[in-house]
């Protein structure tokens, strides 16, 4: 009867694979046990609502990454700023400025590379909408240096997914 | 020689002139070239009116950051906001009596540039608009 077991907490997950077969239940359904496999509380699932709910995880993760990118991006402009203002302060020399960019580029440095997952487009933009532009209506290349994206790379795929809309 | 105008124009120079009603110093960027090399560069934004014309060509005539830039002599960009990326860290003094009512900030690169315009004039965008 016990399929697989996933541990979430102290409960552990069972798939009836039986059931998918046993007549009973349709064929995209399928029977999870929550508890031990003889507990009687198991809730019916599809396999598309399971296969939403996993998009919906994968979608909710690549979201967290791309935000912690940004926010590294910002700490890296803060960094750039603070550096500049020290210069124009006379706290460091002209060559203390550069070897500094030298020796720790990655303090400082925002590198824009090509998007490497065409679906980090709709993230992007999902993101983008939900900052919102009350604070600031940000333009194409404050975007590609937000999530370290070619700027060219980003309107490639965006002009991509508008054509396959129309 | 002749001036580009439109949106995503850019060039590429080892020696450039720029001139702009004012900048912005923006950030460190490192910019991944054709051949696949991460090259550093100070970017920089101009505000309002600005134009950026090659003073020296690229040896070897070809293109480093961008397939499409412009790479010819005396050719440039004239637009409402242009980036500037560049390989030093550049001042841009203020001259005075460029129009009759607006000073200026120019400077001469003498490092390897990319510039491309983001903002055209407002009559390239209508005129894209129309069309």
């Amino acid at each position: 009867m016990v399929a697989s077991a996933n541990t979430f907490s102290n409960t552990a997950i069972f798939i009836n694979p039986e059931s998918l077969n046993d007549g009973n239940l349709p064929l995209d359904k399928f029977n999870m046990i929550l508890g031990d496999p003889n507990a009687t509380t198991s809730i019916l699932m599809s396999w598309g609502n399971l296969e939403i709910g996993l998009r919906n995880i994968q979608n909710t993760k690549r979201n967290e990454e791309l935000l912690l990118l940004a926010l590294r991006n910002h700490i890296r402009k803060v960094n750039f700023a603070e550096l500049n203002e020290e210069l124009e302060d006379g706290d460091i020399s002209d060559e203390q400025y550069n070897s500094e960019l030298e020796k720790n580029s990655d303090k400082y440095a925002i590198t824009l590379k090509s998007m490497e997952n065409p679906n980090d487009i709709f993230n992007i933009a999902e993101l983008v909408d939900r900052i919102g532009n009350n604070l600031r209506s940000f333009s194409m290349s404050e975007v590609s240096e937000m999530f370290s994206v070619n700027e060219s790379s980003l309107l490639g795929h965006l002009k991509a997914e508008i054509y396959k809309v129309k | 020689m002749a001036y580009h105008v439109n949106p995503g124009d850019s060039i590429e120079c080892t020696r450039c002139q720029v001139a702009m009603r004012k900048s912005i110093f923006h950030a460190f960027i490192k910019l991944q070239s054709l051949s696949g090399e991460e090259i550093s560069f100070f970017k920089y934004k101009t505000k309002k009116r600005a134009f950026a014309k090659i003073i020296e060509e690229i040896n070897p005539k070809e293109c480093i950051i961008c397939a499409t830039s412009i790479l010819h002599l005396n050719d440039g960009l004239e637009a409402d906001v242009i980036e500037i990326y560049t390989k030093k860290k550049v001042s841009f003094s203020h001259s005075s009596n460029f129009s009759s009512t607006h000073g200026i900030q120019w400077n001469n690169i003498n490092d390897f540039t990319y510039a491309k315009i983001v903002i055209p004039w407002n009559f390239v965008t209508q005129r894209q608009i129309a069309v």
